[in-house]
């Protein structure tokens, strides 16, 4: 992971004279062959156990295609229970998100998988919301409690993700992504938005930030032996 | 793997757990939970010239089902009234000067109820769409409404009093 710093010095220095432009060597490309990650969060497994009105599971499948770009496959489930005074409400959902990653780092050989990367995703999800009790209080006039009926809907958002993943032993890869999600469909269930929203975050709000760590499984193939 | 690439993952991780927020209490409620009609007093000086009147020590009384309760207020010419969730009328009872011991006038106000989710903090609440404003007449002329629709927005006027020229 060093070497790629210094061969983008390198670059910068010779772009300071046109001449040398052609001078700059190609960086090595290697033939990796094919690499295929399975792996799971482990990061809201444990968020589980300390909070007790919310919970989510993921995982994650990524390939790699070529130049550095890898496809990404993303899913899960989980759900939430509002109880409080003036509202009362549960929630389950499933998702899935779509994309692509493209590591930022320059491997140092073709056995080299550790990765930067930048992301972006779309998602979709799916929410089942139990019938939501609520009071409204007024202390001149008097209260009144109603009940918003049982929905599904669907849930649209976009990320831009950041990441690592470093290979801790062979085929075993640890990393995180950070996201930033941008809901695209909040306007169809204004009625009573979610809580918590499995894989998205809050479901009032148009923009999160979020967190996942990784475990992953890779498997690899197709790569060609240098002949001595 | 490198040291370094391990250094970096172990840093970057600590970092970014230690920044997760997970509370799970509730968020705190920042956004205005009611709705309130907000009433201008005026005066006509001409038909097409008003002037805002304030009034010395103007009194509200809400009528509700529980009994009233009343608002005594320094002397303004603005007002903010909330509206009842409960039923589709609302009745309040207006007194320009309690300390001269005017005439007391009944404005009634009726309207539909929207419920409205405000967010998880919040709740839900109810807006308004008024529909009519009667009054009784010892001070006041007449009533007007210049918005029907009465939500958290704080910036709009709903209702235009005209009190009776001075004679």
């Amino acid at each position: 992971m060093c070497a790629p710093v210094y061969a983008q010095a390198d670059t910068t220095k010779t772009a300071d004279t046109a001449a040398a432009e052609t001078d700059v060597p190609d960086r090595k490309k290697y033939d990796v062959g094919h690499q295929l990650a399975i792996g799971v969060d482990v990061f809201y497994p444990v968020l589980n156990t300390r909070i007790s009105n919310k919970y989510s599971y993921e995982g994650e499948v990524h390939y790699y295609l070529k130049n550095e770009y890898y496809l990404a496959a993303e899913g899960g489930w989980g759900g939430s229970e509002v109880s409080y005074p003036d509202l009362q409400y549960t929630t389950t959902n499933y998702f899935g998100r779509l994309g692509f990653n493209k590591s930022i780092l320059y491997r140092e050989s073709e056995h080299d998988w550790d990765m930067m990367f930048v992301g972006l995703r779309m998602a979709y999800g799916n929410v089942s919301r139990s019938p939501g009790t609520y009071i409204v209080t007024d202390s001149l006039w008097g209260s009144i409690s109603g009940i918003s009926p049982a929905r599904s809907f669907s849930v649209i958002w976009s990320e831009v993700t950041m990441g690592m993943r470093v290979e801790l032993v062979h085929g075993l890869l640890a990393g995180w992504n950070l996201r930033g999600k941008f809901l695209m469909n909040g306007k169809s269930f204004r009625d009573l938005q979610p809580l918590h929203i499995a894989g998205y975050g809050k479901g009032d709000k148009g923009a999160v930030f979020d967190l996942n760590i990784y475990l992953d499984y890779a498997i690899r193939w197709g790569r060609k032996e240098k002949k001595k | 793997m490198t040291d370094k690439a391990r250094n970096i993952l172990v840093t970057t991780i600590v970092l970014l757990v230690s920044l997760y927020s997970c509370t799970q209490e509730r968020q705190p409620c920042l956004t205005p939970r009611s709705a309130s009609l907000r009433m201008r007093m005026v005066r006509k000086v001409t038909d097409s010239l008003t002037i805002d009147t304030a009034t010395p020590n103007p009194f509200f009384r809400a009528v509700a089902a529980g009994g009233q309760q009343g608002y005594l207020y320094t002397s303004r010419s603005s007002f903010a009234l909330s509206l009842s969730p409960v039923a589709d009328t609302s009745m309040w009872l207006y007194s320009p000067d309690t300390a001269a011991g005017t005439l007391t006038d009944t404005i009634i106000f009726r309207y539909e109820r929207q419920l409205q989710f405000i967010s998880n903090a919040c709740g839900y609440t109810y807006y308004y769409d008024l529909r009519s404003a009667a009054t009784t007449s010892h001070t006041i002329d007449s009533v007007q409404i210049i918005n029907s629709s009465v939500t958290s927005d704080a910036s709009k006027n709903h209702i235009q009093v005209y009190i009776h020229p001075r004679p």
